[in-house]
């Protein structure tokens, strides 16, 4: 994915409050629909979107709660393979998810544990995810990618 | 949220609909909840008709791992049912197709819980 031709390039600001969650997801999936992203696609990066915004309004501190999250979308169609990226932005205390050691998978009830399967999702669901730390916030990178239209 | 409900003999059949998310974990929770309490040794059985569920996220899998837990130390049997693909996806990610009895379809859940 080093040459993108970017078909749109949407934003949206949401509070850092759960309560968000379904209209961050609402504008992920009307955007995605209106370019024809197909459904298993879609499915795909809103679960990333709201594992990430969990994540933040959860585990990010005080200060991920004080200013906005911010949402931009690039929907790449001219190109194989096609893709969707989400970046999520916050302001709350520097956490690279990607270093993180991730829980092992339960494979028994007296295994399964409540916390950690946000960042599991997030890494199987996504064909990349990336992170950096600049200006005081948090970027969290997902896409997906799709090479026929469905 | 809404769960409807049938019994086929011993075996309660709760159908919750539509996401469970952020927005609607504990209100799931909440609507299991009294169901949980019945679902023992002695008690009835309970199949989750997945059918109606479109998306599930880390969280409604932990409200089900929390259910799960409760029903076991009760020595009670609870499985999910017909899950959409989307949903399968998640289990399977997350191995909660491990963690619970899971079944392609209400009529096997009724049978291997009978």
């Amino acid at each position: 994915m080093s040459l993108s031709v970017v078909n749109l390039a949407a934003e949206l600001s949401i509070r850092a409050d759960a309560r968000e969650l379904r209209r961050a997801s609402a504008w992920l999936k009307r955007t995605c629909l209106e370019h024809s992203v197909p459904l298993e696609e879609i499915s795909r990066i809103e679960l990333c979107l709201n594992e990430a915004l969990a994540n933040i309004i959860t585990h990010n501190g005080t200060n991920a709660l004080l200013l906005p999250i911010s949402l931009h979308l690039d929907i790449c169609t001219n190109q194989i393979p096609k893709a969707v990226t989400l970046i999520v932005s916050d302001s709350g205390a520097a956490f690279d998810p990607l270093a993180a050691p991730l829980k092992p998978r339960p494979k028994t009830l007296a295994e399964a544990e409540p916390g950690g399967l946000g960042l599991l999702m997030i890494q199987n669901l996504a064909d990349n995810v990336s992170y950096q730390y600049s200006d005081g916030r948090n970027q969290l990178t997902f896409s997906v990618y799709w090479k026929e239209d469905k | 949220m809404k769960l409807n409900s049938r019994l086929e003999g011993n075996i309660l059949i709760l159908a919750p609909q539509g996401r469970i998310d952020h927005a609607s974990a504990d209100a799931f929770s909440a609507a299991l909840l009294p169901h949980l309490a019945e679902c023992k040794s002695d008690g009835t059985a309970l199949v989750l008709d997945f059918a109606g569920i479109e998306y599930i996220s880390s969280v409604g899998l932990r409200a089900l791992m929390l259910a799960a837990r409760q029903v076991k130390a009760q020595n009670g049997h609870i499985a999910i049912a017909a899950l959409t693909p989307v949903v399968k996806e998640v289990f399977e990610i997350s191995r909660f197709n491990l963690v619970y009895k899971v079944f392609d379809s209400v009529d096997e859940a009724v049978k291997g819980l009978s």
